[in-house]
């Protein structure tokens, strides 16, 4: 899996994740998260339109930099999951506490 | 369509999450009756389970332990999978221990393994014997 970082001059900063995010990966996004909210990008987009599949340690890594955004007084959304993590963030009903949208753009509107 | 079973015998580590979604990926090959979202629900289970063995059944020291997935096709487009290892026993892996989708905080940062493998499968079960784990699961048509 990789993560592509993209931290903006106005506090926001958006990740692209490509590959399973999973019991191998999830640290890594754990990190990459800890790092942008430490800089002061407190408002991530996790970009997921390039990850075809999620396990429970790859919800927690998003839980935990959701709740490491908040903590910061930021916040973080996800963009475009594809249908394999979708079923499982419904599956675990965590589109309750994080609304998928459906791109990146739609994502940063109002972020 | 039948067929199987489709075999992966490796020790437990990290690496080995990539070769379940190769075995899968293989199986599938050979299942066009299987439909998209019932693949899904058969790779969440099995690799969150063989995911667990590579996280905890090493018991926190030692060798890694061995593990073997076998894939069945089984007939109405169904999967039936087999997990066995013989790492540490997995606590709280009986149904009436693991947590019901609404008692799960979803703020929680883990404990959703095996809720993830019960609500992705629509049969689930586990018996440990002989020093083994073996868990069997079945994804069906919905």
């Amino acid at each position: 899996m990789d993560i592509a970082v993209d931290e903006r001059a106005d506090g926001r900063a958006v990740m692209r994740v490509s590959g399973r995010l999973d019991l191998v990966s999830a640290g890594s996004l754990r990190g990459a998260v800890a790092e942008a909210v430490q800089d002061g990008s407190t408002r991530v987009v996790v970009d997921l339109s390039e990850v075809p599949f999620v396990d429970s340690s790859g919800l927690g890594a998003l839980i935990a930099g959701l709740k490491q955004a908040r903590q910061a007084g930021g916040e973080l959304r996800i963009a475009g999951p594809t249908p394999p993590v979708l079923t499982v963030l419904e599956l675990m009903r965590l589109n309750r506490v994080m609304r998928p949208y459906e791109t990146v753009d739609e994502a940063l509107d109002g972020l | 369509m039948t067929g199987g079973p489709f075999v992966l015998e490796v020790d437990a580590t990290p690496p080995c999450l990539a070769r379940v979604h190769g075995l899968l990926a293989s199986v599938w090959e050979q299942a066009p009756d299987v439909a998209e979202a019932d693949r899904t629900r058969f790779a969440i289970a099995a690799a969150e389970l063989v995911a667990n063995v590579v996280e905890h059944g090493g018991g926190g020291g030692g060798n890694p332990p061995w593990l073997k997935l076998e894939v069945e096709l089984l007939a109405g487009g169904a999967v039936r999978g087999r997990l066995a290892d013989d790492g540490v026993e997995i606590p709280d892996a009986a149904p009436e221990a693991v947590p019901d989708l609404d008692d799960i905080d979803l703020m929680a940062e883990s404990g959703r393994g095996l809720a993830l493998v019960r609500a992705s499968a629509d049969e689930v079960s586990y018996e440990r014997a002989g020093g083994r784990n073996e868990w069997r699961f079945t994804v069906r048509r919905r």
